[in-house]
């Protein structure tokens, strides 16, 4: 099955190893007051990021060549709590991971 | 390093995490909220508790700001604060919060920040907000004059207007 990149780039510019762009998804929406939904936030990004242009006028650039590395969503949402301590965890580990 | 949610209570956990990481961190938070509460709804991990950590922790610098309880004043630093009222009259704002930053910023972007008219997929949105164009020079600024450790963006709230039928 082909690996589901940002933005659809090819998967030797999505590695982990080698990208200096890293994404880390968190679809949580547990204590919102208002209005429900930014749980769906996360793919609606990806979604939209398949259907953009990778040049960016301003800049003169492909900034996606640098390699951009999608990382598994952090899914833990059995309480606040415990989510913010998943997202604390994940974004320690991927920090010292790769010396971004 | 870039997280995106999902709402702002993510922002807890990725601020602390950078903060054990770097020395003595701005954090930089754009946002139409606060967001200063200690605690709601029985925890300190609401969205609407986003940034009281960092504002103990870290040199928090507030952008944007709209919205918030009278008990936030308690917590708020004005001098750090700018407030959607006062960055629409004054543009001195960007190069006055960019002084008030240390060499190392993490930015935290509630998507509210931005005004409702630009932005309505958003699950709390306020009247009054950024527009994208001077938003983007601010950041252009931030990255160019200080070391961006990393960043989130948050409180995406997809709408639904792309399923509407226009007859």
């Amino acid at each position: 099955m082909k690996t589901k990149t940002y933005a659809g780039i090819p998967e030797e510019l999505a590695k982990l190893e080698t990208a200096k762009i890293v994404l880390i998804p968190v679809p949580y929406d547990g204590t919102s007051t208002w209005q429900k939904g930014a749980d769906k936030g996360p793919d609606a990004f990806l979604d939209a990021s398949e259907n953009m242009e990778l040049y960016d006028i301003e800049t003169g650039s492909e900034v996606y060549q640098q390699g951009v590395f999608l990382a598994d969503a952090v899914t833990e949402n059995s309480s606040p709590e415990a989510m913010v301590e998943a997202v604390h965890q994940a974004t320690k580990n991927t920090l010292k991971r790769t010396n971004l | 390093m870039t997280v995106f949610g999902g709402e702002h209570s993510v922002s807890i956990g990725t601020i602390r995490a950078f903060n054990e990481m770097f020395d003595d961190i701005t954090v930089l938070h754009i946002d139409a909220h606060a967001d200063l509460r200690e605690s709601y709804e029985g925890s300190a991990c609401n969205h609407a508790c986003a940034v009281y950590e960092a504002s103990q922790t870290t040199n928090l610098i507030q952008v944007g700001i709209r919205s918030m309880d009278i008990i936030e004043k308690t917590v708020m630093d004005e001098e750090k604060t700018y407030f959607a009222h006062e960055m629409a009259v004054d543009d001195s704002w960007m190069d006055s919060a960019i002084d008030q930053m240390t060499d190392n910023v993490f930015i935290t972007f509630d998507l509210d920040a931005f005004d409702p008219s630009i932005m309505p997929s958003t699950g709390t949105p306020e009247p009054g907000g950024l527009l994208y164009y001077e938003t983007l020079e601010f950041l252009k600024q931030v990255f160019e004059e200080k070391n961006v450790v990393g960043f989130d963006i948050v409180e995406l709230c997809p709408n639904k207007t792309k399923n509407l039928q226009i007859s």
